[in-house]
């Protein structure tokens, strides 16, 4: 079935284009993780929240996710910033285990008040998903133009990080903490910034979610494993490489999903992380 | 300050307290009673058997539940092919979460922190996937047992109450010991154990082991009581509220696991009943405000007490 040259070439661009935008939604995550040391386990509450907002936004006022997607990345840095303001401090002092307890409850709070609030039906946003012809392959006109969003998002970001002097700031905290202090470093100016660049940039990856696939309160929890494989195979703090193992896990999503079933891809795509786990940060 | 078996007064008190109450329901045998202490003798149990892996060496493990699975699958299928009373099938349910946790613990052990919440994580999630497409595993349907054995409300609350007064007597024996001893230090420092001589990784291997086959052996006895095993049992929701109730209560002692297991499991079952729909709310803002609150659980209180701090230095 894959060996027909149309399908495969089918299948590879369904999985880049998908992954592309896996990749920039674990941006958020890994920076979070990178520069505070913080494992978000609500990361995939936080995008469907988004994924949320866009749908009430399309919905409501009839806004095209075109629009919406910049207003999420407003929304979710204000709400970034507010969020390292109120437990930041408290979360980045205490054991890890009490953090990662922390960001469980506030997935359960996101994942729960949504599901009160609008209930647990199937949402999509049925915007452009008429196909363009590409040659031999087909393609979903939003997923091109989500494409769109992801390329001029990461490369902002990109260059946000690597060519300004804010950005050096950033890695220098990444390379070391208290090399970044000693180097006279504002180090909690840095928290708040990277945390709310990360809600900031989840938030708007929510809505090119809720423009690619359908979703619903809980769908939460497939992107989260997603997004923890994608940072673990990129290496945490790292944008470039979250980028291109969110492509690479999207191919392998894609074409597990037309040699065996969809409901598989989840444990590859684990299976996958674990063992990069295993041989990058295994001690022999 | 107290010594000897005198630290472990409190801890050692709350526990008999709690196997005391839960020995009641037998006498006056009022099923709902039954089942509801049932049900919690089994959360406090998984929570002692987490407590041996997460609460001693501070390694999160979010695949608990996954040899919870495999000992409920071992019994259903043993049960299925043989047709014999499913209680013969309870050591092989341990022995085969022992031997996966084996398998699967020695690479996994070679990471930490983070890495190894996250490896543990898709464990359980990747178990049931893979069960869910097996065909002598019944696919996602999963084997009922009801018909080969008849149930009795009797034998399966015993049993359960037996593990877990043995998981404390476990959790007692590794406290005082050596053992328990080099699991802490792991906790605090796993470069400097490894510095003062401790083989870490036996050590830690020898704690996932342990920790794992308990929890095979009470999903066998799960399985049996609930005369079927499903793809159910490999929910990740039942691993994180073990979690979060051992952290609740604090890990790596006697009294927390004890603590956090009752008043987790009264709080939620309480806003369960109360507020059916937003229950899951509450309990959410109830999590982050012990985790921002209580960094090191409720025992923590006995330790920030100075008159209890002297008598119960290690509970």
């Amino acid at each position: 079935m894959v060996t027909s040259p149309d399908i495969f070439l089918q299948t590879l661009l369904n999985g880049f284009l998908i992954g592309a935008v896996y990749g920039v939604a674990a941006i958020g995550l890994s920076l979070v993780w990178g520069v505070l040391g913080l494992v978000n386990l609500s990361h995939g509450a936080l995008l469907i929240a988004a994924a949320y907002i866009t749908f009430l936004l399309y919905v409501g006022l009839g806004a095209p996710p075109l629009v919406s997607a910049p207003l999420a990345f407003l929304i979710g840095a204000a709400a970034g910033l507010l969020f390292y303001k109120g437990f930041g401090k408290r979360l980045t002092s205490t054991d890890p285990s009490y953090s990662l307890l922390f960001f469980f409850g506030l997935a359960l709070f996101l994942t729960n008040t949504i599901l009160n609030l609008l209930g647990p039906d199937v949402r999509g946003i049925p915007w452009l998903i008429e196909s363009a012809a590409l040659g031999p392959v087909s393609v979903s006109v939003a997923r091109l133009i989500s494409f769109g969003l992801v390329g001029v998002s990461f490369i902002t970001l990109y260059l946000f990080i690597n060519k300004t002097f804010y950005g050096k700031a950033i890695r220098a905290v990444v390379a070391n903490r208290l090399g970044a202090v000693t180097a006279g470093i504002d180090v909690q100016w840095v928290f708040a910034v990277c945390t709310s660049i990360g809600f900031g940039i989840t938030f708007f990856s929510g809505s090119l979610v809720a423009l690619v696939n359908p979703f619903t309160p809980s769908s939460g929890d497939g992107y989260l494993m997603y997004a923890f494989a994608t940072v673990v195979l990129g290496g945490v703090g790292s944008i470039v490489g979250a980028f291109l193992a969110g492509i690479l896990l999207g191919i392998v999503e894609s074409f597990v999903g037309v040699l065996f079933t969809q409901g598989v891809s989840p444990a590859v795509a684990f299976i996958t992380l674990v063992l990069v786990i295993l041989f990058r940060y295994g001690r022999r | 300050m107290a010594v000897g078996r005198g630290r472990y007064r409190l801890g050692l008190y709350s526990a008999a307290a709690v196997m005391a109450v839960s020995l009641l329901p037998m006498f006056t045998g009022e099923t709902a009673s039954m089942a509801y202490f049932w049900t919690l003798l089994q959360f406090l149990s998984l929570v002692l058997s987490l407590n041996l892996i997460t609460g001693f060496t501070g390694y999160i493990n979010f695949g608990h539940i996954a040899y919870y699975g495999y000992g409920a699958y071992t019994v259903a299928y043993l049960t299925t092919i043989t047709q014999q009373n499913p209680y013969l099938f309870i050591p092989a349910a341990a022995i085969v979460s022992a031997i996966i946790a084996l398998l699967v613990g020695k690479p996994l052990l070679s990471v930490r922190g983070p890495y190894f919440t996250i490896a543990t994580l898709g464990l359980g999630e990747a178990s049931r996937t893979i069960i869910v497409n097996l065909p002598f595993f019944n696919y996602s349907e999963g084997l009922p047992i009801a018909r080969f054995f008849k149930y009795d409300a009797f034998s399966s609350y015993i049993s359960m109450w037996l593990v877990a007064v043995g998981l404390f007597a476990v959790t007692l024996f590794i406290k005082r010991s050596r053992y328990g001893v080099m699991l802490e230090t792991i906790r605090e420092d796993e470069d400097l154990a490894e510095t003062m001589g401790i083989n870490t990784r036996r050590t830690k291997l020898a704690a996932y082991v342990l920790s794992s086959s308990t929890a095979g052996l009470i999903g066998g006895l799960t399985a049996i009581t609930y005369v079927y095993a499903h793809p159910g049992f490999f929910s990740i929701s039942i691993n994180v509220a073990v979690i979060a109730s051992l952290l609740l209560g604090g890990g790596g002692t006697l009294l927390g696991p004890v603590v956090g297991a009752t008043s987790y499991f009264i709080i939620a079952d309480t806003l369960l009943t109360r507020f059916p729909y937003l229950h899951l709310i509450i309990f959410g803002t109830i999590i982050m405000g012990i985790s921002l609150l209580l960094p090191r659980g409720l025992v923590y209180l006995v330790y920030k007490t100075p008159k209890l701090r002297g008598l119960f230095s290690d509970a």
